[in-house]
């Protein structure tokens, strides 16, 4: 069945200026999907939206939006986890950013095999490796999934999912592939850092991972 | 599936792009000629380090990132590794190269005796190598700043040649860091 793609870019800035960005920056790439029932997401933040790309009709995109946003503040409070030792509750934490841990914990008491507290309380965990295996913000009304993908370069990748039979193994291959099909955008001489990506070659790349992740677990 | 290109198609380029930009660009003002030529380095260094970082597993602290600029990075562009890393723990580090790659094969127009390298009674002509050859290394210099600067670690380096196919490359890094990065060389505070 044939897939429409459409792109939208959708200029979207974060709420933090960009005095306040640090080192710290985020790609996020929104890539939305529809197969039948399974509806895709993925986003490549970079403190603004360096590439938006929606497969599906619009009318959802500021939840999603809103999803990816929080989801990007859950990726922040987990890294800098990573660097604690051991303490559920940081420092520096807004009541959102609270909510979204207590909500996190509260869905995944029903997911065995993924526990954000796993996460947390592992804080000996040698290095905090590349992929970050499930972010798994299951949304309390509408059931997505997100998953994140933290590279070493503070790139961040958000694959937002109505899906919710996907594998971990799946998963990460498309975070794999997908970031082969980044670096290659990134390395254009044209691009500028810290722009929006505008390279056809890499959203048909995109969009072939995209539908080939979708036919490998949804088969 | 990565292309490849001579390694000496692309010292042939580099020489051609610094006297370019040093004769014909920029021929009075050798400061901006540098500059150009450091940002230009800026940009290759950003997406390099994009493409060596892509299967690794994350750093830790600066101290990871820049071993990794000095084995897997140079490694890669270069077929070997920094010879001598340096650091005085308080911010600043020292990488020296005993036979720069892009350096090994150049040579320079001398004073009319034509004898090379040699000692001369002088100690001008000693200098004056060194110095044609400093313009060459504005462009690694930015190729580290980029690759730092991509992975955290925003910094100014500078690049001196003590004698000729070695050179060194220092920059100073900011001990204490807002992000989660840990400080430097301390296990005190975040760690």
């Amino acid at each position: 069945m044939g897939v429409p793609v459409e792109s939208e870019i959708l200029d979207l800035k974060r709420i933090r200026n960009e005095e306040e960005e640090e080192e710290e920056e985020e790609e996020e790439e929104k890539l939305q999907l529809k197969s039948e029932s399974i509806r895709k997401w993925v986003f490549v933040f970079q403190n603004n939206p360096l590439y938006i790309q929606s497969f599906t009709e619009a009318d959802d995109a500021l939840k999603l939006h809103h999803i990816v946003h929080c989801s990007l503040d859950v990726v922040d409070e987990r890294v800098k986890l990573m660097h604690h030792s051991g303490s559920i509750v940081a420092s520096g934490f807004g009541p959102l950013d609270i909510t979204l841990a207590i909500a996190n914990i509260m869905c995944f008491s029903q997911v065995p095999d993924i526990s954000f507290a796993t996460k947390v309380n592992n804080p000996k965990k040698s290095g905090p490796m590349l992929n970050e295996t499930f972010l798994g913000l299951l949304y309390p009304t509408e059931n997505y999934k997100v998953y994140g993908y933290l590279t070493n370069t503070k790139v961040k990748f958000i694959l937002v999912t109505t899906d919710l039979d996907v594998r971990d193994v799946d998963v990460r291959n498309f975070f794999r592939k997908f970031h082969a099909a980044y670096v290659d955008a990134v390395s254009n001489p044209f691009h500028v850092p810290g722009k929006k990506i505008t390279s056809r070659t890499f959203a048909e790349r995109v969009s072939n991972i995209v539908k080939s992740f979708g036919l490998g677990s949804s088969g | 599936m990565g292309r490849e290109v001579s390694d000496t198609c692309v010292n042939s380029l580099l020489i051609e792009m610094v006297s370019t930009y040093c004769d014909r660009f920029y021929s009075n003002k050798p400061e901006l000629a540098a500059r150009r030529i450091e940002a230009i380095g800026y940009q290759v260094g950003h997406q390099l380090s994009e493409r060596y970082t892509m299967d690794r597993p994350r750093f830790t602290d600066h101290l990871e990132a820049i071993k990794f600029i000095c084995k897997d990075f140079w490694s890669e562009i270069f077929k070997k590794q920094i010879d001598n890393l340096k650091t005085n723990h308080r911010g600043t580090f020292v990488l020296q190269d005993n036979r720069f790659h892009w350096l090994a094969h150049i040579s320079l127009r001398l004073s009319a005796d034509g004898s090379g390298l040699s000692q001369d009674a002088s100690g001008l002509v000693e200098n004056k190598p060194a110095q044609a050859a400093s313009m060459h290394l504005y462009f690694p210099c930015g190729i580290i700043r980029g690759a730092l600067t991509n992975l955290g670690i925003p910094c100014a380096v500078s690049a001196d040649i003590s004698s000729l196919p070695a050179c060194e490359y220092s920059f100073q890094v900011s001990l204490f860091c807002p992000s989660c990065w840990l400080i430097c060389g301390s296990d005190k505070g975040l760690r």
